[in-house]
């Protein structure tokens, strides 16, 4: 039995990582996870799509199951970013270390927002022997998560490149004339994130001293360089080549079009407004582009073909891994300026650009004068509550396949305005969270138990702490 | 001429039920409870004639008449048959009264008389406790064998070792990696090295049931053994002996679920109409087709699907009418044909057997089936008087053109059937299956785009597979002396298996085609040297001493290539791919080294006692704390040779044993390691390692009692036991954010109970015509007394959340867990306001159990002349299933249980509930449609969980021997042909094809749970052995 030790020695797995090889497969099953929750969960609360049949309950009623969404997805996934992270700060290699924090914000501000409090100074501790980790409060996971994106601001290097290559999201394999380009697109996918949260924390403000934040950011794009064109922005691209294939790539036309339509809510404004992002998002029937209803009665049902569905070129289109873009950043800005914050231009030059780079991203330019006509005019209406109106409802069109920003979004400022389906229960509201999967209440009960007394309860009504 | 007298044992007690026969005639009588006996002859006697006395467990008598009136005599206890000679564990051969525990013997008829593609399950209603679990996934007929219940939560652990002349043989099923349900491929079912060994070459098989019959196999035996011998050299004379053996089949399904025929596709009866026309709106070709909500067949006529149209738009309307074989047409009359030649000859010094067989069998799916060839060769030889020496090797080969994908799934042709035609859809539509001009690049797929087209499936979408495999063993006996010998052997099983997967372009989930290949290689060696001494201490007392050691190593090699993108269409080789072709390597190793001594006393060759100890050092298991003892006790009280019985019992024994044996785990589980993902890249392991594994440890009690009346007439032989499995190595559950999915602990105790009866009776036995019954009987409950601390449930297999087979603390094992229907305090279905049922009920509750309650199979045989008739039932009693096939079916509406409100629609019974907290019968009418979409639901365990009590007529047998007189100077020495039946009829209320079925997960048979099973097949066949 001497050699048995080395008989039980896997041949096929390794004992020990490098960052390179985990990176890559993280960031793509990360944005297929996001883009999936979009696309499955978000587009039809928000009324993008609704179901072409719908025969009880559905998230376009506002029915939400307990556990749907990506904590599984993220929380699996966010192990790995911790290998990122680890095998980093093993073999110094800050520039691996700042993309896994970068990731491991991105992921928890998700997950926080979406369900409240969730695990997290405890969390991904098994090996140490904590498989129950603890709840901790969205302010504490907030926190941190500024915190953490300074540390990872400070941690890039653009002279360096990433040693062990692995990077499917920006060019930081090589360097580009002595700088790592990628890097430097890293460094301001990062502030920009920062930029959303600290804006997402709007009632929190004075608490987490959000405004002073906001302004050194404003303040300082040397230190804290954000987005400045649709070339940087946080886009994981589709190669199509195994195995970093679109997950869509092979859908079935049943699953992909077949059940499912636009919204007339979504459609009538991209028609009202002619814009050019209808025919790269959608299918013409009769020349028209034609939406359904959402939250209709149990008893329609809208048959197939005859309405206008999501293109089959998105099933495999190298530019649906939206996760973080430039046209948010100008939309954003837009927000502070109409709020007060210097960010060196109008709250309309801003909300221009937004449109501009939110069409270049789908590869179409503002047609001549839409920027002019009714419903998309900045001017239209002077008063505030209109302008972030209409930057908001832009910025919805903007998230297009982003994870759950725009229900985000809607929870944070009440825009868009949705109509409501007359089919949905009266007693059904507007969720503002997911509730927690159930598995949870065997495999983690007390701290479960704790978190959902903290919250106010565990139902898709309560609301989270920077939404109170 | 009238003769009287009295037969009696060697003892002088009398022997009741002895047959008294005119020698030549039918002529015959039979002893009363005393012994005596009357026979009237029916002409007068001569010096020629001879009376022949025989009864079972008695040696046959011959007396020559010589003018008596009475002839008293005794008959002797023929001691072949009340000490049958057992092979036990490690090949050890025993008599069975010595035996401390149960084992049945199966002699080599039951798995060649009536042929299955997998001799496996002709075995199923012949052993008690045996329960024999298939998947019907396809020609192989995989199947799962467990002896006396589940005592591991982990499936795969539970399956009884295959034991092959001293070589285990691995049942695993090498998997494709896919799971039956949505996912990109299917799984296919490749069979396994123990459903390659051909049936011809066995000559016998031993059930040991429980631990204390395979204690000396140490941690692999847990589950039971099957101790298989195969035939060798019989002849003795000098002679040569030539066996040709005929068999042909064929297969036609024996059973379909309720179809109905009165209505076509669509989602509503207002009309239909392929593509738009001039009635309306198109109601097929999208998602509704596969639906039949539609219009009724009442001679109307529509615009339907006009084969002979470019774009298939028909220009007329044509009747609506219902195509009867929309299912049925997809299957064939399957076919197997198999030959068998085996020639043996020897003398007292050596013997030799060859046998060499081919099967070719075509299945019932289309352009689906494999063909066998075997080569067999055993050789035994004394080379001096004292040393023996004996090889057996056998080499098969087994090669498909395809095998069909099974499970619930694009790619399945069970898939297409659920959820891809009405009954107005013609088969033959389907099958020009390219786009015309577009051959080869886009498959043409008239009705619902869901599945790919059917006989794209069936004929284009290939999984091929050829495997050679090698079974060996050779051994050497030397005896010093009467009292010692030593044996030593060395055996192989290996085999090396080549497959291929192809995909067209277009394929749902392949739309640039696919090609991959699999290279699997499977090894594993044993080496055993075993020591024997045999001696007397008293003239009472005997004993014998074994010692031995083992060395086990297995080794598994797959190796996978992938191109999941194809540069050209049609051409299947991995230099087309068009990404870099990506490489699936699992490579695994495992070693188990093992001591182990017995030791056999017995008293007066009356009361016996079986010692045994095993220790194994398991690689699988942390270095350093790998060694492991079992003990086993067994004795055996032959009361007959301790006690006068009444003359009634001819024999009694009773027996009891207590045995522990362990299980370890698959290799690499104590150590971190990161698991690759895609082709290049590596992921966090989602199981946590634990470095302090110890193995499961199973601790058996058993009590038997045998007992034989009336010279053997009547047996009967009753085990119960008392089985727990403690230290399961379980993965449980981990909520994801601490970082692992799961974690591999420790944990668990679980215990089986059961009863196992076997009765033979032998109710007539006279020279011209015999009555042989056996009846097996067993009952066996597994229940979940502890799991690992802070777990209550420990899921086992989730069909995507639908339903679950759970092991819940107090539960028992097999436990199905999913939702049902909302009930009012008084029971009823609570609805919704809309006239649906109300969200089904969220707490899981138990909705039946996927073992069964009990099973029994009843063989009969009868020969009457030189015919010998046999029939086998086979009965289970409970168990459930949940049938996928009855949720699709039911809410696309192709059943007849649909049919009830398609005109007027439903009130469903049941109440509502109002604001006021008052329950009110429901009274809102809702279309047939929604109502049964709703009702059988897929989350709906309540209505797709079915009682799986069926009673099969399993094997029916008619067999002829030519009289010698007509084989004359042939040269033949006999001709035997049989016409046979299998499975001829199913009677259960489960609604889908099979209750016995299970669902195939890679290489894992899950039971309880079927995803889309093919259909079950009747068999009919002829059988013809010639004998030279």
């Amino acid at each position: 039995t001497k050699d048995f030790e080395k008989i039980n020695t896997d041949p096929n797995r390794p004992t020990s990582v490098n960052p390179g090889v985990v990176l890559g497969q993280m960031q793509y099953r990360m944005v297929s996870s996001s883009i999936s929750a979009a696309r499955g969960f978000t587009h039809e609360l928000m009324q993008v799509d609704a179901p072409r049949s719908s025969t009880s309950n559905g998230v376009h009623r506002y029915v939400i199951n307990p556990g749907t969404g990506v904590w599984n997805s993220f929380y699996t996934l966010l192990a790995d970013v911790n290998v990122v992270i680890s095998s980093a700060e093993r073999l110094k290699e800050n520039n691996y270390k700042a993309i896994g924090l970068i990731y491991k914000c991105w992921a928890y501000s998700i997950l926080t927002d979406v369900y409240g409090d969730v695990p997290y100074s405890e969390a991904m501790n098994a090996a140490g022997g904590n498989v129950q980790p603890k709840f901790d409060s969205q302010k504490d996971i907030y926190t941190q998560i500024l915190k953490d994106l300074d540390e990872a601001n400070n941690l890039f290097d653009d002279n360096k490149v990433l040693t062990y290559g692995g990077d499917n999201v920006y060019p930081s394999n090589a360097l580009t004339s002595g700088k790592n380009v990628g890097i430097q697109r890293w460094k301001k996918f990062g502030n920009t994130l920062k930029l959303r949260l600290l804006l997402r924390l709007e009632k929190r403000a004075a608490e987490m001293n959000t405004a002073a934040q906001i302004s050194a950011i404003l303040a300082d794009p040397a230190k804290y360089p954000v987005f400045s064109s649709n070339a940087e922005e946080g886009i994981y691209k589709f190669p199509n080549v195994y195995p970093y294939f679109n997950p869509y790539y092979t859908a079935r036309q049943l699953d992909w079009r077949d059940g499912t339509y636009f919204t007339k809510f979504f459609l009538g404004n991209l028609n009202n407004w002619n814009d050019p992002r209808r025919a790269v998002w959608a299918i013409p029937v009769s020349g028209v582009y034609q939406g359904i209803d959402s939250g209709y009665p149990t008893t329609v049902e809208y048959v197939v073909g005859k309405n206008s569905s999501y293109v089959d070129a998105l099933k495999t289109s190298s530019i649906t891994g939206v996760m973080l873009t430039y046209a948010e950043e100008e939309f954003i800005k837009a927000e502070l300026a109409l709020k007060g914050f210097n960010t060196g231009k109008t709250a309309k030059a801003h909300y221009e650009a937004g449109i501009t780079a939110a069409m270049a991203q789908w590869g179409v330019t503002v047609p001549t004068g839409y920027l002019q006509q009714a419903g998309v005019n900045f001017d239209e209406d002077p008063s505030m509550a209109a302008q972030l109106e209409k930057i908001i409802t832009q910025k919805y069109y903007a998230y297009f396949f982003v994870d759950y920003q725009a229900w985000l979004e809607k929870r944070r400022t009440g825009y868009p305005v949705l109509p409501r389906g007359t089919g949905i229960p009266t007693e059904n509201q507007f969720p503002n969270r997911i509730p927690y999967p159930t598995y949870l209440q065997s495999l983690n009960p007390v701290n479960l138990k704790a978190a959902v007394t903290a919250m106010g309860g565990d139902n898709s009504n309560v609301k989270v702490w920077w939404d109170k | 001429t009238r003769i009287t007298g009295r037969v009696t044992d060697t003892k002088g007690q009398a022997l009741p039920g002895v047959t008294v026969t005119l020698k030549g005639t039918t002529a015959a009588t039979s002893t009363n409870v005393s012994g005596n006996y009357t026979f009237n002859a029916p002409r007068q006697l001569t010096k020629n004639d001879v009376l022949l006395f025989n009864s079972i467990g008695f040696q046959t008598r011959e007396i020559a008449f010589n003018g008596q009136k009475e002839i008293d005599l005794q008959l002797t206890e023929d001691n072949q048959s009340l000490s049958e000679v057992v092979v036990t564990a490690l090949g050890i051969k025993r008599e069975e009264k010595s035996l401390g525990y149960a084992a049945q013997t199966i002699k080599s008829n039951a798995v060649e008389d009536a042929k299955t593609n997998n001799w496996v399950n002709s075995l199923s209603g012949k052993v008690a406790g045996l329960n024999i679990q298939g998947t019907g996934s396809g020609p192989m007929g995989s199947s799962r064998i467990t002896l006396r219940g589940e005592n591991s939560l982990n499936l795969d652990n539970n399956q009884a070792l295959i034991v092959i002349d001293g070589v285990p043989v691995s049942s695993k099923i090498t998997g494709t990696g896919y799971k039956a349900h949505l996912a990109t491929d299917s799984p296919v079912d490749f069979g396994s090295d123990v459903s390659d060994i051909n049936p011809d070459d066995i000559a016998s098989i031993t059930v040991l049931k429980g631990p204390g019959a395979t204690a000396l196999y140490g941690s692999r035996a847990a589950g039971g053994a099957l101790i298989i011998t195969t035939k060798s050299g019989a002849r003795k004379d000098g002679g040569i002996g030539i066996t040709y053996n005929l068999n042909m089949s064929i297969d036609q399904v024996n059973r379909w679920p309720d179809y109905q025929y009165e209505y076509g596709e669509g989602r509503t009866q207002a009309y239909y109409s392929y593509g738009d026309s001039a009635d309306g709106i198109n109601t097929s070709t999208g998602a509704a087709a596969g639906r039949a909500w539609g219009p009724k067949f009442n001679g109307q006529q529509y615009f339907q699907y006009d084969p002979n149209t470019p774009n298939n738009i028909a220009a007329t309307r044509t009747p609506w009418k219902a195509y009867p074989d929309y299912i049925k047409g997809f299957f064939q009359t399957g076919s197997t044909i198999t030959n068998n030649l085996s020639i043996e000859g020897g003398d007292d010094k050596s013997s030799a057997r060859l046998s060499v067989s081919h099967l070719d069998n075509k299945w019932i799916v289309p352009n689906t089936g494999y063909q066998r060839s075997s080569v067999a060769l055993s050789v035994n030889q004394r080379v001096s008087t004292k040393l023996k020496v004996n090889g057996k090797a056998t080499y098969t080969n087994k090669q498909s053109d395809n095998l069909p994908a099974a499970g619930y799934n694009n790619q399945t042709l069970m898939y297409f059937l659920a959820i891809g035609t009405a009954p107005n859809i013609d088969h033959n539509w389907f099958k020009p299956y390219w786009q015309p001009g577009l051959e080869g690049v886009q498959q043409k797929n008239p009705f619902n785009p869901g599945p790919d087209n059917p006989y794209i499936d069936l004929y284009e979408d290939l999984n091929k597979m050829n495997k050679n495999g090698f079974i060996g063993t050779a051994s050497a006996t030397y005896e010093f002396n009467d009292k010692l010998n030593v044996m030593f052997r060395t055996s192989l099983d290996m085999s090396n298996e080549f497959r291929s997967q192809q995909r067209p372009y277009s394929i749902t989930k392949y739309p640039k085609g696919m090609y991959r290949e699999q290279n699997v290689f499977n090894f594993e060696s044993n080496t055993d040297v075993l020591l024997t001494y045999k001696d007397k201490v008293t003239e009472k007392i005997d004993f014998s001493f074994n010692a031995g050691a083992n060395a086990m190593k297995q080794t598994y090699n797959f190796a996978g290539i992938y191109a999941d993108q194809l540069a050209q269409p049609g051409v299947y080789q991995l230099s087309n791919s068009l990404d870099p072709a990506v490489a699936d390597p699992q490579r695994s190793e495992k070693a188990i080294n093992s001591i182990y001594a017995a030791t056999q006393w017995s008293y007066n060759n009356a009361i016996f006692l079986d010692i045994t100890g095993r220790n194994d050092w398991s690689s699988t298991l942390p270095y350093g704390r790998n060694s492991f003892f079992y003990p086993s006790v067994s004795t055996s009280f032959s009361l007959g040779d301790m006690f006068t019985l009444p003359k009634q019992i001819s024999f009694a024994k009773l027996r009891l044993s207590y045995a522990q044996v362990g299980n370890d785990t698959r290799p690499y589980q104590t150590t971190k390691y990161y698991d690759k993902i895609y082709s290049n890249t590596f992921t966090n392991s989602p199981t946590l390692f634990n470095p302090n594994l110890k193995p499961e440890i199973t601790s058996s009690y058993e009590a038997g009692l045998d007992m034989r009346f009336f010279g053997n007439r009547l047996s009967t032989d009753i085990a119960v036991y008392r089985n727990n499995s403690r230290n399961q190595i379980l993965a449980i559950p981990l909520d994801p954010t601490s970082g692992y999915a799961s974690a591999l602990v420790n944990a668990g105790l679980i215990e089986s109970n059961g009863v196992e009866v076997v009765l033979r009776g032998t109710p007539v036995s006279t020279p011209n015509f015999s009555w042989n019954t056996t009846l097996n009987f067993s009952r066996n409950r597994s229940y979940v007394r502890e799991l690992a601390d802070g777990l209550t449930s420990q899921v086992i297999y989730s069909h995507d959340g639908n339903v679950t087979i759970e092991a819940r603390v107090g539960g028992r094992m097999g436990d199905m867990y999913g939702r049902g229907f909302q009930r009012s305090p008084d029971g009823k279905i609570v609805y919704g306001s809309t006239g649906l049922p109300a969200q089904l009920d969220p707490v899981a509750k138990v909705w039946g159990n996927a073992f069964p309650d009990w099973k029994a199979g009843l063989l009969n045989e009868f020969t009457i002349r030189k015919v010998r008739i046999s029939f086998l039932l086979d009965y289970q009693r409970g168990g459930s299933m949940f049938s996928q096939s009855n949720h699709k079916y039911n809410t696309l509406g192709k059943t007849k249980v649909t049919l009830p409100g398609r005109d007027g629609g439903i009130v469903g019974d049941g109440v509502v509930l109002g604001s006021d907290g008052v329950y009110r019968p429901n009274t809102v009418n809702v279309s047939a449609a929604s109502y049964y979409d709703n009702y059988y639901q897929i989350s709906n365990a309540e209505t797709n969980i079915f009682d799986a009590t069926y009673l099969k007529l399993r094997e029916a047998r008619v067999e002829f021997n030519l009289p010698a007189r007509w084989l004359g100077k042939s040269g033949f020495k006999s001709i035997s042909m049989a016409v046979y039946g299998r499975d001829l009829f199913n009677i259960t209320k489960f609604p889908g094809f099979d209750p016995e079925g299970g669902n195939l997960n890679s290489g894992t048979l899950t039971p309880g749970v079927e995803l889309m099973q093919f259909p079950s097949a009747r068999t009919m066949g002829l059988n013809l052995t010639l004998k030279l």
